[in-house]
């Protein structure tokens, strides 16, 4: 799928976590999180400027 | 005199309040339960008999001294999820990087429940680190659903749910940060609340996802939880997220619901297996015949809220579990491990947005569902219980591929840190438990407990025990 991240980027990461993450599941977590981007930029529901995380202990109440 | 093990919370509460059986006797019926159950479902991970009976003799002798019950626990034995931290003893959380860890402080709701007299049988089984919705454990071996022991118990609070389906606890404590109340309740046939986010002490309990988890009771009826639930409800100092926590009184169980609106989350209805349907439907007449009036509903932009809910609980877990899973990383199940990788990779703006966006999601449903109805009506589960066969994962894809759809339903209330009630309505064709779930706006917990009571007094599922 074109803008899927790269298997590289993820075992990337996880070496600076010092976390070894094998090529296959790399390339399946690459994979996963590529749909995944795709669905939630397709979204109608996107963050604006002024939303921050404390927003929902508000709307909590 | 009936088994007093096979009594609601409530019936042998007021018989300790009435001098009619003693803490004792009700706890010498549990572990008769426990005695008959246990090797069937393998529901407790450690179960502390001379703790329990220390507990029912100082009820038992207060109230020979003259004293008043101290609530509607004074004397009831209880067992609880293997995360909730008793100062000095083992809390395994399902793992077997703490089968010997001792914790250093009391959860404030086990303090809570101590101080209203009642009695700690033990601990119970989970799934490990509570990342899990079907109660495999290859530490501590599953827990299996008493209805029939080849399928799952739901999880991850797996013991939770056996145990109070076996009668071998009148309730229990679990967490819920994506369905672990409440899919052991459904599965096991009995009632599980999920609280409202920060109505519930998390003080000196495993964390899953902070910005999540919620602690709650599951018990035989609606009116058991409420009881639980009055108990451990409320601010704690020691947990910020509680400082805006209502007092909570348990509601009176309503002669009807003439005036109730409910609302039905028409998708989530639909997506059920046809299995469940007729089980899922009768509860629908049910609630339409104590008066109730139903109306569709729709939660908006669902699948967004289900992704954002599932970014915050793989990063805030993979954040949790980052150093062990460096230096230890034998420590955890494969497919845990695995799945947990997810997590560690996923980029860290991702995770902030679903942070962001949470505020704004609330605040929809409560405009566009909680502002047509004070409840709303969905499945707990879209699918038939499992066997444990069928759903045992070896890795992160079977995952994915099993506890996806365990937890469709679920998750989208821990996102929006809504309360949900989950409660039985009759059987599968194969004979295992169906359950739906009442949702509702920011600490409305009476109101579904309220509706949770009407219901369960006119269809009667709670008084079906596994195995006769």
């Amino acid at each position: 799928m074109e803008g899927t991240p790269d298997r590289d980027i993820v075992i990337a990461v996880g070496a600076l976590l010092g976390v070894e993450i094998p090529a296959a599941r790399a390339e399946a977590i690459a994979r996963d999180l590529g749909i995944l981007a795709a669905r939630l930029a397709a979204s109608a529901v996107q963050p604006a400027v002024e939303d921050e995380p404390t927003d929902a202990m508000r709307a909590l109440r | 005199m009936s088994d007093p093990a096979t009594w609601t919370l409530a019936e042998a509460s007021a018989a300790i309040a009435a001098r009619r059986i003693s803490s004792r006797e009700l706890l010498r019926a549990c572990l008769a339960r426990i005695a008959m159950w246990q090797m069937e479902t393998n529901a407790f991970i450690d179960l502390r008999e001379d703790q329990a009976w220390q507990m029912a003799e100082a009820a038992d002798a207060a109230l020979a001294g003259g004293q008043a019950p101290r609530g509607a626990l004074h004397g009831v034995p209880l067992a609880h999820k293997d995360m909730f931290y008793r100062a000095g003893q083992v809390s395994t959380c399902g793992s077997r990087l703490r089968r010997a860890w001792r914790a250093g402080e009391t959860a404030t709701v086990l303090s809570r429940l101590d101080a209203a007299g009642a009695v700690d049988l033990g601990t119970l089984n989970m799934a490990e680190w509570a990342g899990g919705a079907t109660g495999h454990n290859m530490w501590f071996a599953d827990a299996r659903n008493p209805w029939d022991a080849r399928c799952a118990s739901g999880g991850s609070s797996s013991g939770s749910g056996a145990a109070v389906a076996a009668r071998m606890v009148f309730g229990a404590l679990g967490s819920d940060t994506g369905g672990s109340i409440r899919l052991p309740a459904s599965m096991c046939g009995v009632a599980g609340l999920k609280p409202t986010y920060g109505a519930v002490s998390r003080h000196a309990a495993m964390p899953r996802a902070w910005s999540l988890d919620v602690v709650g009771p599951l018990a035989r009826t609606a009116e058991d939880c409420a009881l639980l639930f009055a108990a451990i409800a409320g601010p704690d100092a020691l947990d910020p997220t509680t400082a805006e926590a209502p007092a909570f009184v348990p509601p009176v169980r309503p002669d009807g619901l003439r005036g109730t609106v409910i609302g039905v989350e028409r998708a989530m209805l639909d997506s059920a297996d046809a299995a469940l349907r007729p089980a899922l439907d009768g509860a629908l007449a049910v609630l339409r015949e104590l008066g109730a009036t139903l109306v569709d509903v729709a939660i908006p932009d669902l699948e967004a809220i289900f992704d954002h809910g599932g970014i915050i609980s793989a990063c805030e877990a993979a954040a949790i579990h980052a150093q062990a899973m460096r230096e230890t990383p034998e420590g955890f199940a494969p497919d845990l491990y695995q799945r947990m990788l997810a997590g560690l990779a996923t980029p860290a703006v991702m995770y902030i947005q679903a942070l962001r966006l949470r505020g704004r999601l609330i605040a929809a449903v409560r405009q566009e569902v909680f502002g047509r109805c004070a409840v709303m009506f969905c499945p707990t589960i879209a699918v038939k219980v499992p066997t444990r066969e069928a759903s045992r994962t070896r890795t992160a894809e079977d995952v994915g591929r099993v506890h996806g759809p365990l937890v469709r339903l679920t998750r989208p209330f821990n996102m929006l840190g809504l309360p949900a009630l989950s409660l039985p309505c009759g059987f599968d064709p194969d004979g295992l438990p169906v359950g739906f779930q009442l949702a509702g706006p920011p600490h409305a917990e009476a109101g579904l407990l309220a509706v949770g009571m009407a219901y369960e007094q006119e269809a009667g599922w709670h008084r079906r025990i596994p195995g006769g």
